[in-house]
């Protein structure tokens, strides 16, 4: 969605802080990490389910993004890096608060969010569930989208969606242009652009051993953040490095001619440039 | 957090509410106390329109009026406000929310001090530049290996993880006799927390269709922070500020520039260096961290640095130039 996490080339916000933090240094404050720590517990155990027979809904990073996302930009552009996770653990505890044994009220009366914040987060998220994805077109009544190139249900596997990519190195692509209240990894300042793909990523389902270790294919796993974010799917696309010359995305007068800047985008958001 | 003292996490009705600072006798402060003291004796009906909107001293009046929220405000109104229900009340500082959570999540057995403990412990006495810095030196002295690192097979484009991953498993560390990487500290993952789709590049000369190109490499997340943690810990606050995220994309000599200006701190020769350094570049690739795909940069190696050991050259190796944010000075 558009709003103020995009900085995207903002000037005004003056000097980089914190530049001299040393190396050894893991937070400013000690209970940054506790924080961090608190997400990791917590997106774990959804990501286990909540309970054998409940595999989903989960949150993940894509949820937490959206979660920041979907804050008044007034409050997103006083809070401090740590009042964003904040706010995020907020969002997602009060949605699924019922399973959780947790209430907006808890979490009121120990005046760690308000009302107000949560119900904003809500309406946005409604609004997201009307609208389409990208290569998923628009949800049913359950909120749940349909890709007959994207679901791993409906194709067969996540590997055979990585076998099929629509693009090759080379290809010289167009991102698509879009205004949606849900989460998209398509930023602004790349939208509507022409670039080059540099790479292909690759896909195939994330392999474990009995032991729970990772048996790393050298190819990419992750979900389509539009609708991981959501919490109720997983779907799967290619996901492409694409090069842009800096003048592309900023301005000939704006940008210095040297510089470039790489995107990952995923397939649903491009088109082939002269298509 | 001292588990002895639970009380400071848990606002209830018999503690007062936290510290607010200096007195300040503006709506906006009354606004924020009387938020405060209503929320914590359970009445927040006292955040109505009706307690606040009642200016002092004026004619009295039956008329309903709007309050504007300016509670948030520093300059003067808030117009991106939620104008529906109550005023929204202001809330303690964030270490304050953060510890409160973590109460609420502990009593509801979410979550565990242990477990919180472990995270901790992980990023702030085990992962961290150092073990970048041990990926770097090794490529610095061993081309072939670099040259897996920065071009895998089409078919493995991560493939650097598992190079990575044998690399650290199998190499002791001299600073603390073992090995930099130990399979109960990958967590079930390759290397670590954000180390499986790791995308190594270089500074430095190299040949691309033909010509040759000096090539600068900068790391950023503009949108949040993802950072390659496993190799580099935790991101420091100057990575996930606003103000790094927003102008690295589009200004990535400026940021050179603005970190070459404070590192240099009155070294004179710090100023050549990185003058000679940045009239080489031919390029300037900036890498948004958008997809879960994480970047790393092997810095130039400076020329007198050449004989010095692994581990010498180890040392010296900085966080900020596997970000490309800085050069490495000699």
């Amino acid at each position: 969605m558009e709003g103020p996490h995009n900085l995207m080339g903002w000037a005004g916000y003056g000097k980089i802080p914190h530049k001299d933090q040393p190396e050894g240094q893991a937070w400013l404050e000690g209970w940054e990490g506790e924080l961090g720590a608190i997400f990791a517990l917590m997106s774990t155990r959804f990501g286990r389910g909540i309970a054998p027979d409940q595999p989903v809904p989960f949150w993940g990073l894509d949820a937490a993004r959206w979660g920041r996302e979907r804050m008044n930009p007034r409050d997103y552009m006083n809070s401090s890096y740590d009042g964003l996770w904040v706010e995020t653990l907020c969002s997602l505890i009060a949605m699924y608060g019922d399973r959780l044994g947790i209430s907006l009220k808890d979490l009121e009366d120990r005046q760690i969010t308000t009302a107000a914040a949560q119900q904003r987060a809500d309406a946005i998220r409604k609004i997201a569930f009307t609208q389409p994805v990208p290569g998923c077109g628009r949800p049913d009544r359950e909120g749940r989208y349909q890709s007959t190139q994207y679901d791993p249900a409906v194709v067969g596997s996540i590997d055979k969606i990585g076998a099929n990519p629509k693009f090759k190195i080379g290809d010289q692509v167009r991102s698509i242009n879009q205004l949606a209240a849900g989460h998209s990894r398509e930023y602004p300042y790349f939208r509507d652009k022409v670039g080059t793909v540099v790479a292909y990523y690759g896909l195939a389902e994330e392999k474990r051993d009995d032991q729970g270790q990772i048996e790393f294919q050298g190819v990419y796993y992750a979900p389509y953040p539009e609708i991981a974010s959501r919490g109720l799917q997983r779907f799967y696309t290619p996901v492409y490095s694409v090069r842009f010359q800096g003048q592309d995305l900023w301005g000939e007068d704006f940008a210095d001619p040297r510089s470039v800047v790489y995107a990952d985008i995923y397939e649903p958001h491009l088109k082939l440039a002269d298509g | 957090m001292d588990p002895k003292q639970p009380d400071q996490t848990s606002p209830s009705s018999s503690s007062p509410p936290p510290a607010q600072g200096k007195t300040r006798p503006s709506r906006r402060h009354f606004l924020r106390n009387a938020s405060l003291a209503g929320l914590t004796a359970g009445a927040t009906t006292l955040v109505g329109r009706e307690t606040v909107g009642e200016p002092v001293g004026a004619e009295p009046t039956t008329k309903q009026t709007v309050v504007a929220d300016d509670s948030r405000a520093s300059h003067g109104g808030a117009p991106i406000a939620d104008t529906h229900g109550p005023l929204e009340p202001v809330l303690p500082p964030i270490k304050e929310r953060v510890l409160a959570l973590k109460q609420l999540l502990i009593e509801k057995n979410l979550i565990d001090e242990k477990t919180i403990q472990g995270f901790v412990d992980y990023y702030e006495q085990f992962v961290g530049p150092h073990l970048g810095a041990a990926v770097v030196a090794h490529a610095w002295l061993n081309p072939d290996w670099q040259a897996e690192l920065l071009a895998p097979p089409e078919e493995r484009p991560f493939q650097a993880a598992q190079l990575i991953r044998d690399f650290l498993f199998n190499t002791v560390n001299p600073a603390s006799g073992k090995p930099y990487l130990v399979p109960q500290l990958t967590f079930g993952l390759t290397i670590g927390p954000e180390g499986e789709f790791i995308r190594v590049v270089a500074n430095g000369q190299q040949t691309q269709d033909g010509s040759t190109l000096f090539v600068h490499n900068l790391v950023t997340c503009t949108v949040c922070s993802c950072y390659p943690q496993a190799l580099l810990g935790t991101q420091p606050m100057w990575y996930k500020s606003q103000q790094y995220r927003a102008r690295s994309v589009a200004d990535p000599f400026g940021i050179l520039l603005e970190f070459a200006e404070d590192a240099h701190q009155g070294k004179a020769d710090r100023r050549a260096q990185f003058q000679a350094y940045a009239d080489k570049i031919d390029e300037l690739r900036v890498w948004d961290s958008n997809s879960e795909v994480r970047f790393f940069v092997i810095p130039e190696m400076p020329k007198p640095w050449a004989g010095l050991s692994e581990n010498e050259l180890r040392q010296r190796i900085t966080r900020n130039a596997m970000l490309g944010a800085e050069i490495l000075y000699v």
